[in-house]
């Protein structure tokens, strides 16, 4: 049994107890939009996506009238707005293209309020992946209880642990990472006593002893090339700064830090003069042609107290793919240190028509950082600019890109300015992003206020993914490992 | 001798109940702190979908009343009479119409509280034992139903308690095996084929229903003890002393000797408490009492309880310190006591539950808020069981309070509502958020730093930073001194002396004038300085130094009559700290 089913059950007992519903009457007019939670007003959605359940603080009951531009209607009503599954996807399928208004009463004190109405547009995007694979882990300092990496259906509220860390105790689990939305080819990184790194392709999983003689650290943040032949790393020497006052009470940042390419199926690390030098190479990532490596660079500092001066820019190398061999004349793309600010997280869209990354005044960990915004590179016109509907002023952070790269899922402390939530976002062809909508839960006020974790690393897959967890706890506690050696120059 | 059942009863019950009202009550307190029981059914789901869960909730709904100690150790003697009184029942099953000595059935309790010796065993392998005895002494009344019962049994009872299952299991095979009226076919028979199913069935559910887990937590349990695959062997030996309870009790009543009962009972207490005194290490259990005494601000309980003995570990130093610094006497007394570096008075992180926690005490009451929530968080997360704490989310939630993170605050105040104990902190708490009144906290919101600034490694200038931000700080300023004295820091503590000049000597704290003594005899002293040390601690310093000099065997200084002062620290115990800092010897 998972929790969610013990969930259900206890649900059930507890509307069975429920009374019946109550339908608004005499309500007077509140003038305002209702304050719903999550904030869904003016958004973007894709058809078939969760129903966007909301709630309302401080009332009785919600009663919700949903009816579509192009027909049909569904109604809710209850202590918030569920649902129907099924008659929600109905709806949006059938407004593909349109727009969902939404009306809202409440009753509070025996007093029903009608707010005004608001609409939710309904992209003709489709967003056919499954889902989204996330870490839930509570956002912290040096140490972490619970964590787990976690598969959500993102047309129902099904959520199921692909592994948590009571299958490997005193392990972290990092660096979910599939090849584009294909979990066939997936990467996890375990760290601990016995830490290693699995790769997992078309279902063999093989664990790596990726620290070589050669190399500073062992293989950190991933990134598959689209063939899945190679996975790109970076190599981190992290550190971290606490402040002993102030609004921002920690700062990560790398002492050293290289970036290499793995040959998966020799398990060789392929490296380039230009990508382990003196300074600091983070985030490689493949474009989507898989002909070239994006990767943020930055000057190093030895004195940490300086780490306020570590600013990324945003660098490409060619790589070749046949021969694994990566170019040694790097052309920077976004000079953005000589601006003051600092590029992190390069994330190009599946389609290679856009580069999409976090933008801070300084460092490479920009959950920390409240002014870090995503911006969005055109490949084909090389401008910039921010996202501006779907940032926010607090933090935007990791982010990935649907299998159609029409839309897009990032993680923002926009909730409470600490635990970080799982924001969808629509990019239309121009590049322009759409008002975003926070993942429908089923009841987001509950979950949230309730959870202490933050959901961080979202990727899209295109399909479940299937992880033999028990049988990878034999294998991680094996300590059976594959060394990675240096590919010879 | 019909009395002797409830006579036994009764001793082990108040035997209990004084044990860890009066001995340990620390144990107590250490349990009810590392977690966090919410009345709400997001909790109880999540208990309940792992097996064990049943007995994991129970107990822990118990070890929530812990937070009044006695009512804990009271819970805890009931269990243990509860646990003592089933085994009895399966005794007299076992020997029906005679009476069972009471003596074997006192076994399984004893070696509980001697299991319970390892601090990290929970509550909830109690729990589960009980559970499992009741679900055996159920089985034996279901008549001709009772295969039945069984075979619906184990599953249940399994997923309720854990792989304590197996002692039911074990106990229903040993008690069919003793009933006369079945053949020895049957018997045999009967107990394999349960024995299999059993296994079968665990085996079964930890494929399907325990995928997160390892396949040892299956066999071992999740919830029996707090570090994870963690499986002491005195866990077995218990499991097994209630399953063959029906064939140790046959075999025992069969020995007829004079004043047997007598006998009996004398081996199972004597026994008992040897296993018990063994069971609980004098060292770590000191620990974990300062910490309990911190937890309710027994200062003056903890020097007293120093002053007769304790452990030479940064953990015990740091605790003992705090206790002097909360009562103003870390200058007059700190080297009374055992002191490992200035690691013993605010404690370097690590990665475990227990060691930072009187740091944290100390940097919150300091004003060092933000480094006191990131030890308690820190602290919490490091919980082994990945459980949360009552004690320190109410630290958090004043932590973020203090420093204005008042929706995060309020997330912890939510959880704390739905306890017992806690929730009326938090809706006192919460209301202070509401009126925007946070005069509660208005005396460490004054002591925290005023500009934003990055935590130092070394606790030294941050706490000077504190200290010269307010000088009313006085607990900052005594760790200051403090911690630039453990140290041996003569060039700081040279900085410093201007503070101590507006001071009569003979009125500065006594570690004070010793260091001041020690800059006298070197020669170290300003001659414009304001302060000197007096004619008498002139001489006593002089006679120090050639004691020190002429002594063979300096550690013979430790038993000499200036074995509490600054000098032997500086010189005696912590000599390469000492010439580090140019402090090896007084003399030039």
């Amino acid at each position: 049994m998972n929790r969610t089913a013990a969930s259900i059950i206890i649900m059930c007992i507890a509307l069975a107890l429920a009374g019946c519903a109550r339908r608004p009457h005499d309500a007077r007019r509140a003038g305002t939009l209702p304050a719903i939670y999550p904030d869904y007003i003016g958004t973007t959605i894709p058809a078939g996506i969760a129903p966007l359940n909301f709630c309302i603080d401080s009332v009785d009951l919600v009663d919700v009238e949903v009816r579509g531009s192009k027909g049909g209607h569904l109604a809710a009503n209850g202590r918030w707005a569920c649902f129907d599954i099924d008659n929600w996807h109905r709806l949006t399928a059938l407004n593909a293209g349109g727009r969902l208004t939404f009306s809202v009463c409440t009753l509070a004190d025996g007093q029903w309020t009608r707010y005004d109405d608001f609409d939710i547009s309904v992209s003709t995007d489709p967003l056919d992946d499954f889902g989204v694979v996330y870490r839930k882990i509570a956002p912290g300092y040096e140490t972490f209880s619970h964590i787990g990496i976690y598969q959500r259906n993102i047309s129902t509220f099904d959520e199921y642990a692909i592994v948590e860390s009571t299958a490997a105790p005193g392990q972290c689990i990092n660096c979910h990472a599939f090849r584009g939305t294909d979990p066939d080819h997936f990467q996890l990184h375990f760290r601990g006593l016995r830490g290693a790194t699995l790769i997992q392709t078309e279902g063999r999983r093989r664990w790596l002893n990726t620290k070589t003689d050669r190399t500073i650290s062992g293989c950190a943040y991933p990134y598959w090339h689209p063939t899945g032949r190679y996975c790109a790393y970076s190599l981190n020497l992290v550190h971290q700064r606490f402040f002993a006052a102030g609004e921002q009470y920690i700062e990560v940042f790398d002492k050293a830090s290289d970036a290499v390419v793995l040959d998966v199926g020799r398990n060789q690390l392929i490296t380039s003069p230009c990508l382990q030098t003196d300074e600091l190479e983070t985030y490689p990532v493949f474009a989507a042609d898989g002909q070239s490596i994006f990767y943020c660079t930055s000057k190093r500092y030895d004195n940490h107290a300086d780490f306020a001066r570590i600013r990324y820019d945003l660098c490409r190398v060619p790589f070749d793919a046949a021969t694994g061999r990566i170019g040694t004349r790097p052309d920077t793309v976004i000079h953005a240190s000589a601006q003051g600010k600092s590029v992190t997280f390069p994330s190009p869209s599946h389609d290679g028509r856009f580069l999409l990354y976090c933008q801070a005044d300084f460092g490479v960990f920009p959950i920390n950082h409240r002014e870090a915004d995503l911006w969005l590179l055109d490949l084909r016109t090389g401008l910039t600019h921010p996202l501006d509907k779907a940032n926010s002023p607090h933090t935007e952070s990791y982010h990935s890109w649907s299998t159609c790269s029409r839309w897009i899922v990032f993680s923002s402390r926009r909730d409470d300015d600490l635990h970080s939530r799982l924001f969808v976002a629509h990019i239309d062809t121009c590049g322009r992003a759409d008002k975003a909508f926070m993942l429908p839960q089923h009841n987001p006020r509950r979950l949230y206020d309730r959870s202490h974790y933050a959901y961080n690393m979202p990727e899209f897959v295109a399909r479940k993914v299937d992880f033999d967890t028990q049988a990878a706890f034999g294998e991680l506690f094996s300590d059976e490992r594959e060394q990675t050696t240096m590919r010879p120059e | 001798m019909k009395r002797l059942p409830t006579i036994a009863t009764s001793a082990l019950g108040l035997g209990a109940f004084l044990f860890w009202l009066v001995a340990h009550p620390e144990w107590i307190s250490y349990q009810e702190q590392y977690q966090l029981f919410l009345f709400n059914a997001d909790y109880l789901a999540e208990r309940l979908s792992v097996a064990g869960g049943v007995a994991d909730y129970a107990a822990e709904f118990i070890t929530q009343f812990f937070y009044v100690v006695p009512l804990g150790a009271l819970l805890m003697a009931l269990i243990c009479v509860v646990l003592q009184r089933l085994c009895l029942l399966v005794c007299r099953r076992a020997l029906p119409g005679a009476e069972p000595r009471p003596a074997l059935s006192m076994v399984p309790a004893l070696l509980l509280v001697a299991h319970m010796g390892d601090e990290e065993v929970l509550p909830s392998f109690a729990v589960a034992l009980v559970m499992a005895l009741g679900a055996a002494l159920l089985t034996m009344r279901a008549g001709r139903w009772r295969t039945a019962v069984e075979v619906g049994m184990v599953p249940m009872l399994y997923w309720a308690a854990g792989p304590v299952a197996l002692a039911y299991v074990l106990l229903m095979a040993v008690h069919d095996a003793l009933r006369p009226d079945l053949s020895l076919r049957a018997r045999t028979l009967g107990g394999i084929a349960l024995a299999a199913y059993a296994v079968a069935a665990i085996a079964v559910i930890a494929q399907t229903a325990l995928r997160q887990y390892p396949w040892p937590d299956a066999w071992g349990g999740i919830n029996y003890h707090r570090n994870r695959l963690t499986y002491p062997a005195l866990q077995f030996v218990i499991e097994a002393a209630v399953g063959l309870m029906p064939a140790l009790a046959v075999g025992l009543h069969r020995i007829r000797l004079r004043h047997i009962g007598a006998v009996e009972m004398s081996v199972a207490i004597a026994g008992g408490a040897a296993l018990i005194a063994s069971s609980y290490d004098r060292d770590k259990y000191l620990q974990l009492r300062y910490d309990y005494l911190i937890r309710f601000e027994r200062w003056n309980d903890i020097v007293r309880s120093a002053e007769k003995y304790m452990p030479a570990t940064p953990l015990a130093s740091s605790s003992v310190n705090l206790a002097l610094g909360m009562t103003h006497q870390l200058g007059r007394r700190m080297f009374e006591f055992s002191q490992c570096g200035s690691d013993g008075l605010l404690c370097r992180f690590e990665r475990n539950m227990v060691s930072c926690v009187p740091t944290a005490e100390a940097c919150f009451r300091l004003g060092m808020v933000n480094e006191a929530m990131r030890l308690y968080f820190d602290s919490q997360e490091s919980i082994l069981n990945n459980r949360k704490s009552g004690r320190m989310t109410q630290r958090i939630a004043e932590a973020n309070i203090i420093c204005g993170r008042l929706g995060v605050a309020r997330k912890y105040l939510a959880d704390l509502k739905e306890t017992i104990f806690y929730s009326r902190w938090a809706r006192m708490a919460e209301r202070c958020i509401d009126a925007g009144d946070l005069t509660p906290w208005d005396h460490i919101r004054s002591l925290r730093y005023t500009t934003p600034l990055i935590d130092d490694v070394d606790p030294k200038k941050m706490l000077a930073v504190l200290w010269m931000g307010n000088k009313d700080n006085r607990m900052a300023y005594d760790y200051l001194m403090a911690g630039i004295m453990l140290d041996c820091d003569m060039q700081m503590f040279a900085n410093m002396m201007p503070t101590l000049a507006d001071t009569d000597f003979d009125s500065l704290p006594r570690h004070y004038r010793e260091a001041v003594a020690m800059f006298w005899l070197q020669g170290m002293l300003p001659a414009d300085s304001r302060i000197a040390p007096s004619d008498e601690m002139k001489r006593d310093i002089r006679a120090f130094d050639t004691h020190f000099l002429m002594a063979s065997d300096r550690r013979k200084m430790l038993k000499s009559r200036w074995n509490k002062t600054y000098w032997t620290y500086c010189l005696v115990t912590f000599p390469a700290l000492a010439a580090s800092t140019g402090a090896t010897t007084l003399k030039h």
